[in-house]
């Protein structure tokens, strides 16, 4: 074998192994092994096999590309999830050296047919005592010999899963050299399983044993789907301190209870400090899944890792939170904006008037906790679905599930199919154009009002466009946004109408792009086969609707905000009326709605909190970017001018055919997109509003595009590479006709 | 954490990423100045392009980049001929393990060789500074010192990120 180290360990010999080579959980437990503990059989997939795997497939290189595209710390988690995805789909399409998959193959083979495997990590880093990894990263069970390498290339790509890279920047753990050893045992699923803690992992205290059992395999403990009996033991004398429990007969005998407090101390012994036991089986069946250090004791990592724990929220929660967002919140939330829409106007009546107020601001602080709390949670059902889904069709993209996702109602789809139909009334109808070109190029002189009478008569269907905006400004446009309310100025929405009755929208689908999502999904449910079928369309539905939500959510919640801030604007009014404000601020927080409340109950002065001032940065004009990098969001190369959007004043300038520059997209003003010959985006990611309607609009886009509206300036020529995700800026300069320019300093 | 969490709905993004990019690039390009001890000059005749490797130092506005050359290699006829010259000057020696932490300068000047003994003895000193083991071959009666007034650099960082700076520019 030359002096290389072994590709695969037996785990009865991995104790005399380095960490490095085979991991921590994978030496203790053979070191449980060698002091006579029952540890299921199994052997390690070597660190060394990880090497080997990942210079087979020149991966080091491919994810450092992947990885460094831009600074970690400007990175959203969608970006960084975008970048795991991609990584993971490296992994998972990755071939084994030859010799690395005749040597598992041969390890298998020592197993009776039908023996179901764990494989599970057993990184370097994981389960030492200073910083623990319990949960990122992946394991499987229940896993078929012929299923061994796919799964054993997945737990290898877990070392780059959002959560873990996350994880390890946040500890500021070394990225590059990380390794994944992996750990194979035969499954030996027993009556009774738990986890023992060796001192109490939520006080620190030492003469305390902490034991919670379950009936059943531990994997129903360790995802949160059963409540386990706990029990708090003294350490020395066995005394029971505290039981509780789902169950009213305890699981554990007296005897079988002191045998396990005197494994459990045995193995505190053996490793020389408290220790955290996954066991199942009792007696002479007690058998060691893992122990390692308590690294709670001396720190709160737990808590942090926690924190990461919940950026992939498990399949049961997740199936338990569309429930509750199909069910009760969406519907509940609807609701609550038309029995406001349905109140009228604001109440003469002071006391009435406040109680409306008081309504809408705890109704806003109740939405967004539930925003942060269930909604964003839930967009992770997209993501889910597409681990899914390229789990099982191992296609080319690894985004081509979104396809399948795609859906006409949403509420942002059926506003500008509205939109589309009256820029058709305005094209077809010239003498209307006109008119509308008028009042718009000539603010002063003519009233809205006004204009809708002009319109009204003098045109022919002009009643019927009246009517149709007037209704779409009051229903679709009663949105909060960038501190205003879209309904407030029929003027831009007027511009943006007019500027697209030369053009159509292509929100709706294309009979091309509706047989394409059918292919799609017979392939999709055939690899599935009868077996998975449930599940599979269970993810779909899943899936679909948590891409409906991203979108939707939004656009509910700014009709919330809304009411909120028309009521606040009436209630700045009439404590400016009573000289209780010195003067109105021109930034309406709708967070202070509280203290607006009580000034106008009290009768005393509002103070606005201070708005922090935009600062103007003083431009180095000698010194510029040429060319920006940020995320292929969708394909084609464009040049034209750009428009930096950075508030709603600026959406009233765009012309059709130029380049639309964003710091964050969201659904209340993607209308103006339409009109965009591709879009450039600072919040990055394949998942995002701009990145899901430029595909469908067919025009390029990049975004991740870190300052992308600090570093381009309104009128700046731009380029758009959407196949490389390239931004470049103004004319090729090359000549040195600066020369002069030289001369002159 | 939940700032990467940045959906704009209830966050105010815009005010969330101050730090001026311009000032950092600008940073990077004269560390890159700095720290670099070669460079590689294109120089150019008869439309045939030429290229070395030279010992390097840079003046502390970074307008200027001088180096030295014995009075009869090909380099320093070439220069005397055509005086716009190219340099590049990159970090790709101590990143081999990505190509995306890799930054490179591309410089565009006009060179011009050294005459004025107050200028001779002004850039030999700074370029002595830099590269004091190159003492004996700068002073050698045989060297001439070339300086290059840049016009402009092209920064190139993140595989395909860049930015231009013509640093005459500045008032």
């Amino acid at each position: 074998m030359g002096t290389r180290p072994p590709f695969i360990v037996s785990l009865a010999e991995a104790f005399d192994y380095p960490s490095e080579l085979l991991g921590n959980k994978a030496r203790n437990l053979s070191l449980c092994m060698r002091e006579g503990f029952h540890v299921p059989a199994g052997f390690c997939i070597s660190a060394e096999s990880y090497i080997a795997f990942t210079g087979h497939n020149n991966l080091q290189k491919r994810i450092n590309l992947e990885l460094y595209r831009k600074d970690f710390s400007s990175m959203r988690w969608e970006e960084i999830w975008d970048v795991a995805l991609r990584i993971r789909s490296f992994y998972s399409k990755g071939s084994l050296p030859e010799e690395l998959e005749k040597e598992i193959a041969s390890y298998a083979a020592l197993y009776p047919a039908g023996t179901k495997f764990a494989v599970r990590s057993s990184a370097a880093a994981e389960d030492s005592a200073s910083a623990s990894f319990a949960g990122i990263h992946e394991s499987y069970l229940n896993v078929n010999a012929e299923e061994l390498v796919e799964k054993i290339k997945l737990v290898w790509a877990s070392l780059w899963s959002d959560r873990s890279l996350l994880y390890r920047e946040e500890k500021k753990l070394d990225s590059q050299h990380s390794t994944m050893p992996v750990l194979i045992q035969a499954m030996e699923p027993k009556k009774l399983s738990g986890l023992a803690f060796s001192a109490d992992p939520s006080t620190g205290r030492q003469n305390i044993i902490v034991l919670e059992i379950i009936s059943g395999s531990l994997d129903l403990l360790v995802d949160n789907i059963e409540e386990p009996e706990r029990i708090k033991l003294e350490k020395d004398s066995g005394k029971i301190l505290s039981a509780d429990g789902q169950n009213t007969t305890a699981l554990l005998a007296t005897n079988a209870l002191e045998d396990l407090r005197l494994k459990v101390l045995s193995l505190e012994k053996l490793f020389g400090q408290p220790v955290d036991i996954e066991w199942t089986g009792i007696e002479e069946d007690f058998t060691v899944l893992q122990v390692r250090p308590i690294t709670g004791l001396t720190n709160d990592t737990d808590d942090e890792r926690s924190w990461y724990l919940t950026l992939t929220p498990g399949k049961e929660s997740l199936l338990a939170l569309t429930d509750k967002v199909e069910n009760e919140l969406i519907p509940g939330l609807i609701e609550e904006v038309e029995s406001f829409q349905a109140e009228g106007p604001f109440p003469e009546n002071n006391r009435l008037f406040l109680e409306q107020l008081e309504e809408r601001g705890i109704s806003y602080n109740r939405w967004k906790k539930t925003y942060w709390d269930d909604f964003i949670p839930f967009a992770h059902g997209i993501r889910t679905f597409g681990t899914y889904y390229n789990d099982l069709v191992k296609p080319e993209d690894p985004y081509e599930f979104i396809v399948l996702l795609k859906s006409d109602d949403l509420l942002a789809h059926q506003r500008n199919r509205q939109l589309e139909k009256l820029g058709q009334m305005i094209s077809n109808n010239s003498n209307l154009k006109e008119k509308i070109e008028i009042f718009l190029a000539d603010e002063n002189n003519i009233s809205t009002e006004q204009f809708w009478e002009i319109i009204k008569t003098e045109t022919n269907t002009g009643d019927k466009f009246a009517a149709n905006f007037v209704k779409l400004l009051n229903e679709e446009m009663n949105i909060y946004y960038d501190n205003v309310s879209l309904a407030d100025d029929p003027r831009t929405l007027l511009k943006t109408i007019l500027a697209l009755a030369d053009t159509t929208i292509e929100n709706t689908e294309h009979s091309e792009s509706i047989a394409k999502k059918q292919e799609l999904e017979n392939i999709y449910l055939e690899k599935a086969g009868p077996q998975k079928r449930d599940s599979a369309l269970n993810w779909l539905r899943i899936g679909r609707l948590s891409w409906k939500l991203r979108d939707d959510d939004n656009i509910l919640l700014s009709k919330l905000e809304n009411h909120l801030y028309l009521y606040l604007k009436e209630a700045l009014n009439r404590l400016q009326k009573a000289g209780l404000v010195k003067e109105t601020p021109d930034q309406i927080n709708l967070d202070d709605w509280p203290a607006v409340l009580e000034s106008m109950q009290k009768q005393k002065t509002y103070t606005p909190p201070v708005t922090k001032e935009k600062v103007h940065k003083e431009k180095n004009v000698s010194l510029k970017p040429r060319q920006l990098v940020g995320q292929p969001s969708s394909s084609g190369m464009v040049t034209g001018k750009a428009r930096v959007i950075r508030s709603v004043d600026d959406f009233k300038e765009v012309v059709k055919g130029e380049i639309l520059v964003f710091d964050a997209v969201q659904p209340q003003m993607t209308f103006i997109i339409s009109l965009a010959a591709g879009i450039v985006e600072r919040r990055g990611g394949m998942l995002v509003h701009s990145s899901i309607i430029a595909r469908e609009l067919q025009i390029p886009a990049v975004n991740g595009v870190s300052q992308a509206t600090e570093l381009i300036e309104t009128g700046d020529l731009l380029t758009l590479n959407g196949d490389l995700g390239l931004v470049v800026i103004g004319e090729p300069e090359f000549d040195l006709e600066l020369d002069k320019l030289h001369k002159k300093v | 954490m939940k700032d990467k969490y940045d959906e704009p709905i209830f966050v105010d993004v815009t005010n969330g990423n101050t730090k001026n990019a311009m000032a950092q690039v600008e940073a990077e390009i004269r560390e890159l100045c700095l720290e670099q001890p070669f460079a590689v000059l294109a120089t150019q005749g008869e439309g045939q392009p030429y290229t070395n490797l030279i010992s390097f130092a840079v003046s502390e506005n970074l307008g200027q980049l001088v180096f030295s050359t014995p009075a009869q290699t090909r380099k320093y006829d070439l220069i005397s001929k055509n005086k716009k010259v190219s340099l590049m000057i990159d970090n790709r020696d101590q990143q081999l393990e990505s190509i995306n932490l890799i930054r490179a300068i591309t410089i565009t000047g006009t060179a011009r060789i050294l005459e004025d003994s107050r200028e001779i003895e002004h850039w030999s000193d700074l370029l002595i500074k830099r590269h004091s083991y190159l003492e004996k071959f700068i002073k050698s009666p045989s060297s001439s010192l070339i300086l290059v007034d840049i016009i402009r650099f092209f920064y190139v960082r993140r595989f395909q990120e860049v930015y231009q700076w013509a640093p005459g520019r500045r008032s």
